[in-house]
């Protein structure tokens, strides 16, 4: 398995997404620092406490990689199906169960390890932040910091299960760009639940989606060998 | 094995439509097989079948005595294939594609690759992106993958399209090396004949789904030989002027007016000539050498079906 998942990766030269990556956690720390600055402008508390920053943080960065993961997801699965490339791929002596596998779970891996640490990374950032400088109103303690951790991981837990959803809508016409727009869908719609709950209550939706999300991956992995190409 | 592929009541519908009806195909080990017939007859679905890529109706394919089922992989190993048209990841360069095929294929052997490709003359492209090939360089390219791991089988649809006369040439040899020295088993289709009966030891014909005939073309080229057919007012004193004068004994009177000559020693002038001279009216004589064309046209468009 890991070596069908190298091959992918070497296949779709999956590498060179690290500077996508890493121009997305830029664009977070400007789009941070940006509403922080504005709401300080207009003399404003930008942030009420820590844990409105790390829900605030959480939603965007999930919200960008499981976009992000849905063109992975739609090179990875739909692009083949289009091109017929993956007609090539089935007179391999390899399990198509496998094959399938191997392309889901980097799909799934990318999205909770990105969603993981560029989290991880904008919310130590706000603690040093706060620790040097003091941004925050109130005493922000490391009990607050090892929480929020606890949180990244749930988040990133979610967003991954998530990211497996747009495959029914892009494999339904094998196009992409369904692909894509259902992860911009499902974005929408996951963040504009969260805006008045609890973060309890937002988690519960999103792994009841991730859930789902789960649920049509392993449905293609099963279906795989009995479908017609 | 008598058999390396063999397809049993092989059936396939698509949406109420049978595309393929009731198809029993032999392959011998070792041979070219030509499968010939026009455009849309169910060449291409019936190969599809063969490599798994979908599922029967109904029947069976048996390869290397093995019934294929859904998890048949390993056969896959053994087998290489060109389906439809060559499928390539573009992006990549050719030998990039031909390294990922080997890795995924389990077959490691570095000087394979450059082989492959010195077989199908694209060494001096083998670090080009695939999206700048040609249509023809792609079907070379196809072919190089198809080989690199030197399968027993090799499944090649219409190889030939694309390709300059000059490439056609060369894959005809290419497939007889293959064949010989190898030895491996081709099943090569194709929807011209020309190309096929030159190589091919078998050969399948297929209509409408189904296959109306399958023949050795050792036994097609014995029942079709050349001939001289006369046609001609007087056909007794033809006759006997050919048998006496000619002495030319291997003839056929056809009707009343034709005659079939089948010893060709003699070239049609010269017997014009003699006839002409004993006073026996020649109304024209021809020599008929394009017979096994029509031997496949009169299958394909008459539909003698064989079952």
């Amino acid at each position: 398995m890991i070596k069908l998942i190298n091959l992918e990766i070497r296949k779709f030269k999956l590498m060179n997404y690290w500077k996508g990556v890493l121009g997305a956690n830029l664009g977070f720390i400007l789009f941070i620092s940006i509403v922080y600055f504005l709401n300080k402008v207009e003399e404003e508390i930008p942030f009420d406490n820590f844990e409105m920053a790390t829900t605030i943080i959480g939603a965007v960065v999930s919200a960008t990689f499981i976009i992000f993961a849905s063109v992975i997801l739609a090179k990875l699965v739909i692009d083949e199906y289009k091109n017929k490339s993956i007609d090539l791929m089935f007179t391999y002596p390899i399990s198509r169960k496998k094959i399938m596998t191997a392309k889901l779970i980097i799909v799934i891996v990318f999205t909770f390890t990105t969603v993981l640490f560029s989290t991880l990374f904008l919310q130590g950032l706000v603690y040093i932040m706060d620790v040097t400088f003091d941004i925050l109103p109130g005493d922000l303690t490391i009990q607050d910091f090892i929480q929020s951790v606890w949180k990244s991981f749930f988040i990133a837990l979610a967003a991954a299960g998530l990211s497996l959803i747009p495959l029914l809508f892009g494999m339904l016409r094998k196009s992409s760009s369904a692909t894509i727009v259902s992860s911009i869908f499902l974005v929408t719609l996951t963040s504009s639940v969260s805006n008045n709950f609890t973060f309890f209550s937002v988690m519960t939706v999103s792994f009841l989606l991730a859930l789902l999300g789960i649920i049509i991956g392993w449905l293609s992995i099963r279906n795989v060998e009995q479908t017609d190409l | 094995m008598t058999y390396i592929i063999q397809t049993n009541h092989l059936t396939k519908n698509y949406a109420g439509k049978t595309v393929v009806s009731n198809v029993n195909l032999h392959v011998k080990k070792g041979e070219i097989y030509g499968f010939l017939g026009p455009n849309g007859a169910g060449k291409t679905t019936i190969m599809r079948m063969i490599m798994n890529l979908i599922k029967p109706t109904s029947g069976e394919v048996v390869i290397f005595d093995e019934k294929v089922t859904l998890s048949s992989y390993e056969i896959l190993k053994r087998m290489g294939s060109i389906i439809e048209y060559p499928i390539f990841y573009d992006k990549l360069t050719a030998i990039e594609n031909l390294e990922l095929h080997c890795e995924y294929m389990g077959y490691y052997n570095k000087t394979a690759i450059k082989s492959a490709l010195d077989l199908v003359k694209l060494n001096d492209y083998e670090g080009k992106a695939v999206k700048d090939f040609s249509l023809g360089m792609k079907q070379r390219l196809g072919v190089a993958r198809a080989i690199v791991t030197k399968p027993e089988i090799l499944i090649l649809d219409e190889p030939i399209n694309g390709l300059d006369p000059e490439g056609i040439k060369e894959f005809r040899n290419l497939f007889q090396v293959l064949s010989k020295d190898y030895g491996m088993t081709l099943l090569i289709s194709s929807h011209i004949l020309g190309e096929i009966e030159q190589i091919a030891n078998t050969i399948g014909v297929i209509k409408n789904g189904k296959l109306i005939e399958e023949v050795s073309m050792e036994k097609i080229r014995l029942q079709n030989t050349e001939y001289i057919e006369l046609k001609t007012n007087d056909v007794k004193k033809a006759a006997f002027e050919i048998n006496e004068n000619l002495s030319i004994s291997n003839f056929k009177l056809l009707d009343d007016s034709t005659i079939r000559i089948y010893d060709l020693e003699k070239p049609p002038g010269e017997i014009s000539k003699r006839l002409v001279l004993s006073g026996v009216l020649v109304e024209s004589i021809n020599k008929k050498d394009n017979t096994l064309e029509d031997y496949f046209l009169n299958m394909i468009n008459g539909g003698i079906t064989h079952d």
